[in-house]
């Protein structure tokens, strides 16, 4: 009861505290978000490179595999042994020998689809034991889901509901997203990091441009920050909970002092003694030198300068997530521009100049929310147009597309 | 035998480097760059993309000038929780000596201790050194490669390991 109270006490533009720490609201997200008519991100396909190849990852919190097939086929399955439930695959990545992945707790043996191939003793021994005569080893197999991919992003869904990937991203994002993946890309490497908070706190983190030059003061500590830059943000046209934040170059210092009158942090302009992570290079083959996706519900594709990322929540509990970042090039990146994505990438990730306060920023609403009821004001920009072109920094609108989304999907089936 | 002699005095080098450095990164963060020569990396990644050879970790840094910025990052513009740490380096083991130069690993624990918290084991992990000497004879880091046992970290990474 309580729960159906908090969310519809909320709305876009003011979330009553509760839906960020009620263990309610979390058991229902698991059912109507992530088990919903929703695509999670699993992987990338250079994860999962080959026949064989796997990667296991969550969706929400259920454990769940990605698995290369014949013929390229990408499978995914509910990682739970049909026998007792065990954990059958229990490494992070790897390669299944012969393509069978074996529960070590009583060996049962399954396919790359998930399909159960074989049970030891099944006929017992000298007419001793076994399963029963009726036991189909057919009929069993670990919980399938629908995978398809877009760019190098693979996604899959529990839901027969969900509409086709594509179509559940919206033109817009697969624009976005097939902008980046323009040739082949290999991981270059990954790093996490635990944050205290309620998973939503970085989704909208993520969505929230009104926070880069007041949170992260590196730009305006050293003379980079322009908030009149050359940006758009775009929102998907079908759900509007998924956003895209592009900048075009250059990256140069415009009226430092406007923003600084905004401000109410003092700010002893710097200069850095050695600028070059900053430098952009022939990479996409456009002129966009920052395009931050965030893909509801838990995924975000970036690319900061040279530093090309996905950031995957994994959401654990209600007051805790893990934020892994997969750092990735292209195949034919020569080993000067590798170097120049590892300079890009010190801008980034969980030490970055530009995202290390995040974590804190999220943990820090965490703390702050408990105690008595209360509510957001997520207001910037409300009364103006709902498809925004205003540039980063000014609005909020981003952030209600993702609560315009997860309450529609939330109160899915209350009749609204 | 002398052989054997000239490594236990670079392996004490070396250790007394590790027990200054440790102290200059509890005590006096601002003066960190000073332990790394002029074209000294520093480098922070996990064991398992360092397992893969994969090169991206957290991060990157190619010489004595980026890192003096990251430490006027650290104390004038960023913003993470306030806490101590407490860094503790084992002995080290010495890989290669030639000419100038020295190869070293090193264990380490770094503690972490938040207003109000106890504290906690932010990280553990091997340093993987080179060092040069300068014109007065002592060690610099010529790079430091912090390979991090632990792929996931609390809540952000600021001050250096
Ligand atoms: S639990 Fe998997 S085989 Fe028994
Ligand atoms: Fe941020």
């Amino acid at each position: 009861m309580s729960t159906i109270r908090t969310l519809e006490h909320s709305t876009p533009s003011s979330i009553d505290y509760r839906v960020y720490d009620d263990p309610e609201i979390f058991a229902l997200e698991q059912e109507r978000i992530f088990r919903g008519p929703v695509w999670s991100f699993l992987g990338l396909s250079s994860e999962v490179p080959e026949e064989n190849c796997y990667k296991s990852t969550f969706v929400g919190e259920t454990p769940v595999v990605l698995v290369g097939g014949k013929d390229g086929a990408l499978h995914a399955w509910v990682n739970r042994c049909v026998h007792k439930g065990a954990k059958v695959c229990r490494n992070a990545r790897g390669r299944a020998e012969g393509g069978a992945f074996v529960c070590v707790y009583h060996q049962w043996a399954y396919d790359t689809t998930g399909a159960l191939r074989s049970v030891p003793y099944r006929r017992g021994m000298v007419g001793k034991g076994g399963m029963p005569a009726s036991f189909d080893i057919k009929a069993h197999r670990m919980m399938p889901l629908r995978v398809d991919k877009v760019g190098d992003m693979i996604f899959a869904t529990f839901s027969d509901e969900a509409p086709d990937l594509r179509s559940f991203l919206g033109p817009a994002m697969c624009r976005a997203i097939e902008r980046i993946f323009v040739r082949p890309t290999k991981v270059i490497g990954r790093v996490a990091q635990r944050i205290e908070a309620n998973w939503k706190l970085y989704a909208e983190n993520s969505r929230d441009s009104y926070h880069g030059g007041l949170l992260h003061l590196f730009y305006t500590t050293f003379g980079l920050w322009r908030p009149a830059q050359d940006s758009k943000a775009e929102i998907d046209e079908v759900y509007g909970f998924h956003n895209s934040f592009q900048i075009r170059k250059p990256q140069q210092a415009e009226d430092p002092q406007k923003h600084k009158e905004e401000t109410a942090r003092p700010l002893d302009a710097m200069t850095l003694l050695d600028p070059t992570l900053l430098e952009l290079r022939q990479d996409i083959g456009d002129d966009i030198s920052l395009s931050i996706q965030s893909i509801f519900p838990s995924v975000v594709l970036q690319q900061i300068g040279q530093a090309l990322a996905v950031r995957h929540m994994i959401v654990r509990e209600p007051g805790a997530m893990d934020l892994v970042w997969t750092y990735f090039g292209f195949q034919d990146d020569e080993e000067e521009m590798t170097r120049h994505r590892l300079r890009a990438i010190n801008m980034v990730g969980p030490a970055g100049y530009v995202s290390v306060e995040d974590g804190e920023a999220v943990e820090i609403c965490t703390d702050g929310i408990k105690g008595p009821d209360g509510h957001s004001l997520i207001l910037m920009d409300i009364e103006k147009a709902e498809n925004p072109t205003v540039p980063m920094g000014l609005d909020e609108n981003a952030v209600r597309g993702f609560w315009k989304g997860y309450l529609k999907l939330m109160r899915a089936g209350e009749g609204q | 035998m002398t052989g054997d002699r000239k490594m236990e005095g670079l392996a004490a080098a070396v250790d007394r480097f590790n027990t200054h450095y440790v102290y200059v990164v509890d005590n006096d963060v601002s003066s960190w760059p000073e332990c790394f020569a002029e074209d000294g990396g520093y480098h922070v990644l996990t064991k398992d993309s360092a397992s893969e050879d994969l090169p991206a970790g957290f991060l990157f840094f190619e010489r004595k000038p980026q890192l003096i910025d990251r430490i006027n990052a650290l104390l004038n513009a960023s913003i993470y929780p306030k806490a101590n740490l407490r860094h503790l380096i084992g002995a080290c083991k010495i890989h290669e000596a030639t000419g100038d130069r020295i190869k070293a690993t090193a264990p380490f624990v770094v503690y972490e201790s938040r207003e109000q918290e106890v504290p906690s084991v932010y990280a553990t992990g091997q340093y993987e050194d080179e060092f040069i000497r300068n014109e007065g004879g002592e060690l610099l880091l010529l790079s430091r490669r912090c390979v991090l046992d632990n792929d996931i970290v609390r809540t952000m990474m600021a001050l250096p390991l």
